[in-house]
């Protein structure tokens, strides 16, 4: 018994028809008298036998025609040795050809479908619970309702609009959206992001390193990066590793794009003089490192003085905003 | 609360020039339809035709003044036309003349840029060369290139009793110039003595000096120099001021003996003053001594030096009631030492805020601290300055200070691209010992040494105390 299969121009299985193998040889084209006829205008009326060859292994032969037997690669070949896996072209069609005996995969196990909203919710309640918070240990003078919701009502807007473009895009191409699976990849990735920025933000204060919050935005990309990668597991499983790269190289894109729009950002503030972490002050109790001595301090004052004497030799880039402010005054 | 001095930039640009021309015309209008009712009036005297005659001093000393009087124009190379002006005065028979620094800084520090010539009132122009400045009074010797053949130059003398700083309060000044381009003028005012706190002498002069009469002279009624007209307080009526003649008589002595200066030699020369009036300025600022000013549980500095002037506040009767106490007191010197239109210097200011939560918890109080801290930002020129650089750390109690408690602060500053050695600083400090309260201090220097900006820095932060 021998199976055939036609598959689609995306090698996707479109309809396998069921052969007896006793005669050795079974013809293949557009003519009725063939065993198997396949509607293309491309493939000739009489156009591969499948058979035996010496050895019993399935070959099939081209009947000179005009097209003729395309591999994989679109070689053309005169005569094909089938094994289960071999793929080939006549005309615009792919077929395969399997014996009875072609091993298969053991059967997997089955697993009871994922009830992924009760986690949504949680994941939901827990990022805006963070977010409501930082609001909260940030606010300094009244407390009105509006300073909340404004920022909330718009992370909520966002969010769902991030989700909304992956369940559709996901329903266009693989026809289901998956809503809740995609909101629960979206909600993890915020909630991870939630817990990165203040950490970030109390390490660079705790360790009083300037380096922590100047290169926080890489962490953001990394986080984002997997958030899409999911998103796009979550589409189809197949084609991962390309995926992958693809996610990966728009990261490290975007994150050196940051990077060369920021530098010349500290440049012309000197090495962040406006620099926001600067001025971020957490309660005096967050510090870890301890405080730097009297001698060790004014050491690196000092050598700030290295640093300016060194900058003085060099020509000035470009105008700043006060540059422009007088000349706008004249 | 802080006052600022206006010092008089020279006219700008034509552009300025010519707005200026339309709001002439506009109060010429004004002056005739003013002017229009007494001629129709018939019965009543109107107060145009009983105002007193001109003063007849004024009369006789611009008379005799007007030969001396200069108009110093600086003019860009390339246009050939005048990108600012400002007055002068004749000091000497043989062409030496007296203005501000400020009227000529721009050829001072661009001379391809620019250069300068001279208008006397009888119309004759001509080159002035550079001879001597003195920044740190703002004054400039300049010297008409005349042939050798020329006849000397009518010229003013300086009153001795001015350069002995002797004249009486309530003395009547004359000050001359050519403001806003409009032509020579004089104007009255009274002499009110030297300016108090004030760490330059300046001669407070109550008249009505305006742009362009800089570097013009301010005589007594026998004609002899009190001073130079130099800047004027804005938002302040007829408060004027003037450099002391000493100064001025000082300049030219030194002016008379010496060559041209090279552009090189400018830049050297006002590096060379700047940094001796840095020394000056810390040694006369260690001499006053500091005393201790509370605020809740903490300690810190405050110069005894009367010329800092200082302003507190506080937010204790603010509505809605804040959250949190913030009372602060800040110190700056009144004055700055002018450099060039994008540049000043020779400025100090101190400040230190007490903050004390009312009821923001520990993290509430760091955000409104934070909204504190950032240190001033130094806004300059990228031509005139390197970008600033800034080093921030925890600094820890010291054996020598140990009341001292945990600081975070933040070090920031620039060095001067024309001029060696000299650097503008921003200090941020805050106080890490409580979550509840924080004094957070501010300093900033500007035109210091390096060795000055640390050793003042060093004892601004020893200063700071607590005690609970």
């Amino acid at each position: 018994m021998i199976w055939i299969e036609i598959l689609s121009r995306h090698k996707e299985l479109i309809s396998r028809s069921r052969h007896d193998d006793d005669r050795g040889a079974l013809s293949i084209g557009r003519g009725y008298d063939n065993d198997v006829v396949i509607d293309d205008v491309c493939i000739a009326p009489q156009h591969l036998l499948l058979r035996r060859d010496e050895h019993g292994i399935w070959i099939v032969e081209d009947r000179g025609t005009q097209n003729g037997l395309l591999d994989v690669h679109g070689r053309r070949h005169p005569r094909l040795v089938l094994t289960g896996n071999t793929l080939f072209q006549i005309g615009h069609t792919w077929l395969r050809v399997r014996s009875a005996s072609f091993p298969v995969a053991p059967e997997r196990r089955l697993t009871p479908p994922q009830r992924l909203w009760p986690w949504v919710l949680l994941l939901a309640v827990a990022v805006f619970g963070t977010a409501a918070l930082e609001i909260w240990l940030n606010q300094t003078g009244e407390m009105w309702l509006s300073r909340y919701l404004m920022p909330i009502v718009s992370l909520l807007v966002m969010l769902v609009i991030w989700i909304s473009v992956w369940a559709g895009l996901s329903r266009l191409l693989v026809g289901a959206a998956n809503f809740v699976r995609h909101s629960f990849i979206a909600l993890s990735g915020l909630a991870v992001m939630s817990l990165f920025s203040p950490l970030f933000s109390w390490a660079s204060f705790a360790f009083s390193s300037r380096w922590l919050a100047d290169y926080s935005f890489v962490a953001y990309w990394l986080i984002l990066a997997a958030t899409c990668f999911y998103h796009l597991r979550a589409i189809s499983p197949r084609h991962l590793r390309l995926k992958a790269v693809i996610v990966a190289a728009l990261c490290i894109a975007a994150a050196t794009v940051q990077w060369l729009v920021k530098d010349p950002f500290n440049l012309q503030h000197g090495s962040g003089a406006n620099h926001p972490y600067l001025k971020e002050l957490w309660p005096p109790a967050a510090r870890v490192i301890a405080p730097r001595p009297q001698d060790v301090f004014f050491r690196n004052v000092e050598k700030i003085k290295a640093d300016l004497d060194e900058l003085r030799k060099k020509e000035p880039e470009g105008e700043s905003f006060f540059d422009m402010m007088m000349e706008n005054d004249e | 609360m802080t006052q600022h001095f206006f010092v008089f930039f020279p006219m700008p640009t034509l552009f300025s020039l010519r707005r200026f021309c339309a709001a002439a015309a506009g109060l010429l209008l004004a002056a005739v339809v003013l002017a229009a009712p007494p001629e129709t009036a018939d019965s009543a005297p109107s107060p145009a035709t009983t105002a007193l005659p001109l003063s007849s001093a004024a009369e006789q000393i611009f008379t005799q003044a007007r030969p001396r009087l200069l108009q110093i124009r600086t003019l860009l190379v390339t246009a050939q036309k005048q990108s600012s002006i400002g007055s002068g005065f004749l000091i000497g028979a043989d062409g030496f003349a007296l203005t501000n620094y400020h009227v000529i800084s721009q050829y001072a520090l661009e001379p391809q840029t620019y250069r300068l010539e001279y208008l006397a009132p009888d119309g004759t122009r001509g080159p002035l060369q550079l001879h001597a400045i003195d920044i740190v009074n703002d004054l400039a010797v300049v010297r008409l290139e005349l042939p050798d053949d020329a006849p000397p130059r009518s010229h003013f003398t300086f009153n001795p009793a001015a350069i002995a700083d002797a004249l009486p309060k309530g003395e009547r000044l004359f000050a001359m110039g050519n403001p806003f381009d409009l032509g020579f003028t004089i104007v009255e005012g009274t002499y009110n003595g030297l300016v108090e706190n004030s760490y330059q002498p300046r001669i407070h002069f109550t008249g009505a000096l305006n742009p362009g009469m800089s570097g013009g002279p301010a005589v007594t009624s026998d004609n002899r120099i009190a001073g130079v007209n130099v800047s004027k307080q804005i938002g302040g009526d007829l408060v004027s001021f003037l450099v002391p003649a000493a100064a001025a008589y000082a300049l030219v002595e030194t002016a008379r003996s010496g060559e041209a200066m090279s552009p090189a030699g400018v830049r050297e020369a006002i590096r060379e003053q700047l940094d001796a009036w840095q020394n000056g300025f810390f040694s006369a600022l260690q001499k006053e001594g500091f005393r201790t000013a509370s605020f809740g549980p903490y300690q810190a500095a405050e110069s005894n030096a009367s010329w800092f002037n200082c302003w507190a506040r506080t937010n204790s009767d603010a509505r809605p009631k804040p959250r949190t106490l913030i009372n602060s007191t800040a110190c700056d010197t009144r004055t700055a030492l002018f450099l060039a239109r994008n540049m000043s210097s020779g400025q100090a200011n101190m400040s230190h805020t007490y903050m004390k939560s009312i009821d923001l918890n520990a993290f509430q109080f760091a955000t409104q601290v934070s909204q504190h801290m950032q240190p001033p930002s130094l806004y300059g020129s990228r031509h005139r300055f390197t970008p600033q650089q800034c080093y921030e750390n925890f600094l820890a109690p010291d054996a020598a200070y140990p009341k001292r408690p945990v600081l975070r602060v933040i070090w920031c500053a620039r060095a001067y691209r024309d001029f060696a050695d000299l650097y503008d600083i921003a200090v941020a400090a805050v106080t890490q010992d409580s979550s509840k309260e924080a004094l957070v201090s501010h300093l900033s220097l500007t035109g210091v040494s390096y060795p000055n900006a640390v050793a003042f820095t060093g004892q601004f932060l020893n200063a700071l105390e607590v005690s609970r």
